[in-house]
């Protein structure tokens, strides 16, 4: 097949209040093709977009980062509301009127309410996993007497006459870890009750992850939820490592998906 | 076409059960390779699932900034679950 002529787009990344056509600097576009990064304006509203080919965009990491970091380069001067990753316009001879028109004209008061919702407060990502994940398997062996007693009693055995009982045994080894996650999971989230407005739970990852949440904090308590992470370092680092990133482009809280209205 | 291809993270989960199981603690080292299997089993069930590979790149994104895999090894398996991502892709197309 002959390499088809890839028709021309607009990636989008986030949505700003600001009532001027400008451009930032600095930072690559994704795509890596050096396009120019810049708003669509309509009244007070603007669309950060760059110049993009009419495609979709993998989920590689590469990607992801240059999405994300356009929008941070964009936080510094203004707070944001993230577009989801691999938005571009859709087939459309006028991109930029399309943007104008489909988004920020006939979404103009959603967008203008979950700007409001996030306008003082920041996003913060916690991420906590079980340093010696061994050490936790044996916690578990330690703490159910029954689950210990049926690995004691397959060993020796060949896996063909005990076949339901190894079956079994994964299954109680696999409920204790969850039950045992569930409760330092909210363990330590209590401790953020107080200072975030709102707090998500992503999923679990991997198995050594005990925590994958987001919380969306007021910008004048963002150092309350610094300290409360520190403490918890300091007590708990021994056993958990404590992966604490922001402020984040509010992903979890107001995410903005597009729909282009004329999708097969 | 439908290709029926392996994942790579089942192996993983196999060398976790390994290193656990053959602690001190636990010992029998053939069962380990029992449950090994049974987690490959289903993780091949669970091959035409992109929500499933969707995971191991979360979870290959997650060990990479952890600092466990280096920028070669992580871009080896991003490439790989990709390319699976794309053969799944296209074979519900051709559906």
């Amino acid at each position: 097949m002959a390499p088809e002529q890839t028709k021309e787009a607009k990636y989008l990344y986030c949505i700003v209040k600001c009532g001027q056509e400008r451009s930032f600097n600095g930072v690559p576009a994704i795509g890596g093709r050096g396009d120019g990064i810049h708003t669509v304006v309509f009244e007070d509203l603007a669309c950060v977009i760059s110049d993009s080919p009419d495609m979709k965009y993998d989920s590689t990491r590469a990607n992801m980062m240059a999405h994300e970091t356009v929008i941070e380069q964009v936080m510094k001067e203004f707070a944001v509301l993230p577009i989801r990753f691999g938005t571009v316009t859709r087939n459309s001879g006028s991109p930029v009127e399309d943007i104008r028109r489909k988004l920020l004209k006939s979404r103009f008061n959603e967008l203008h309410r979950l700007y409001e919702e996030i306008d003082d407060k920041v996003e913060l990502g916690l991420k906590v996993l079980w340093r010696d994940e061994k050490a936790i398997y044996q916690e578990i062996v330690t703490e159910h007497g029954e689950l210990r007693k049926l690995r004691d009693s397959v060993q020796g055995r060949s896996p063909e006459a005990t076949h339901f009982d190894r079956v079994r045994l994964g299954e109680m080894v696999k409920k204790a870890l969850d039950r045992k996650r569930a409760k330092e999971a909210k363990m330590l989230l209590t401790h953020f009750r107080p200072v975030a407005d709102r707090i998500r739970e992503n999923r679990i990852i991997m198995d050594r992850m005990v925590l994958n949440a987001a919380f969306l904090v007021s910008k004048d308590r963002e150092g309350e939820c610094d300290e409360i992470v520190k403490r918890l370092d300091e007590e708990l680092g021994e056993r958990m490592v404590f992966k604490y990133t922001g402020p984040n482009p509010p992903f979890n809280f107001c995410e903005i998906t597009v729909t282009w209205g004329e999708e097969e | 076409m439908k290709k029926r291809r392996r994942i790579q993270q089942q192996k993983q989960a196999g060398d976790l059960l390994v290193d656990i199981l053959t602690a001190p603690v636990l010992g029998v080292p053939r069962m380990v390779h029992w449950v090994a299997k049974k987690l490959a089993e289903a993780a091949e069930q669970e091959q035409m699932d992109e929500g499933k590979l969707q995971g191991n790149l979360l979870e290959l994104q997650m060990r990479y900034e952890l600092g466990e895999i280096d920028d070669d090894e992580y871009a080896r398996e991003e490439t790989a679950i990709l390319d699976q991502l794309s053969a799944i892709r296209r074979a519900k197309e051709e559906e």
